[in-house]
């Protein structure tokens, strides 16, 4: 290799290394977010079973209470009373549950949104950080090993070059983020607004049944 | 007689009016029971994302230490390299 191919060969092969750093990187992310999906659904999801669990607990106390008065009073009035409580106790659990439903559903979706935003946040904040430290490396590695073919003009210029393609990318992935978002809003919305109309046809159906 | 009666009377009453307390008692306990617990559930997921926020950032940054010898490593690797090329 002659001397004038050195510095283009080293170039190369720099270049070839960030950029498998980069790929490492952001197949590190990916796994991340994979990771943090799947654990923060699952702890809503034990969070729902635990309250579910709790209002069931709750309505088998209220009903043993109940059963306690019943067996105690002698007026048939105040029996009757506790008696419709009790049968009223079924009903209150299956709307108390069937809210809690809803309550998840809707965390679930804002849980997925914001573990997509703080991926995206995170992709921007890595990619700035490993430029900085790829752009310092190169010149480094050009100071110390190449210093009569090292360019400074160059090399600035494709400093700035990076930093610019970046806050381009930077900028885009902020826009994909506020898009991306809205479009996962946009979806819930409307499954939403299909759970509303289907509960509400339920309720209609169960209305004429009784 | 119509004193006695009046007792009974009054001892009912109270006994109604016992059984309807202690029922919005039982109730109110029941449901201040359950808000505690599920403000522990709560407490524990958000716990959990907190835990887990940091082991994410964690696993996100190389330690100061690794990226030291990372870049050490590439130095000794180009410098043999570059000798080479030069020979």
């Amino acid at each position: 290799m002659t001397p004038e191919e050195i510095p283009a060969a080293v170039e190369r092969m720099i270049d070839d290394r960030h950029a498998k750093e980069l790929e490492d990187m952001l197949l590190k992310l990916y796994e991340q977010k994979a990771i943090q999906l799947k654990e923060e659904i699952l702890a809503l999801l034990e969070e729902k079973a635990g309250k579910q669990l709790l209002l069931k607990q709750q309505a088998e106390d209220r009903k043993r209470g109940l059963d306690a008065i019943i067996g105690r009073s002698t007026d048939q009035k105040v029996v009757k009373e506790m008696v419709q409580k009790k049968a009223g106790i079924d009903g209150q659990l299956a709307t108390d549950l069937e809210a809690l439903e809803e309550e998840y559903r809707k965390k679930e979706g804002l849980a997925t949104r914001d573990v997509q935003g703080k991926t995206m946040d995170r992709e921007a904040d890595q990619i700035g950080r490993i430029q900085e430290e790829q752009n310092a490396e190169k010149r480094e590695i050009f100071e110390r090993f190449l210093p009569e073919a090292m360019m400074e003009d160059v090399l600035a210029a494709a400093e700035q070059e990076d930093r610019e393609a970046m806050a381009k990318y930077k900028n885009k992935l902020q826009n994909d983020k506020l898009s991306q978002i809205a479009a996962m809003k946009k979806e819930e919305e409307e499954l939403e607004k299909l759970y509303a109309a289907d509960k509400k046809k339920h309720s209609h159906l169960s209305k004429l049944d009784n | 007689m119509a004193q006695l009666s009046e007792i009974d009377k009054n001892v009912k009453d109270n006994l109604n009016a016992d059984a309807k307390t202690q029922d919005a008692k039982l109730a109110a306990k029941l449901e201040a029971r359950r808000k505690k617990k599920e403000s522990q559930l709560t407490q524990n997921t958000d716990m959990k994302k907190a835990q887990l926020e940091e082991r994410i950032n964690k696993a996100l940054s190389d330690s100061k230490g690794y990226q030291a010898k990372r870049h050490e490593r590439t130095m000794e690797e180009l410098e043999k390299t570059i000798r080479e090329m030069q020979l």
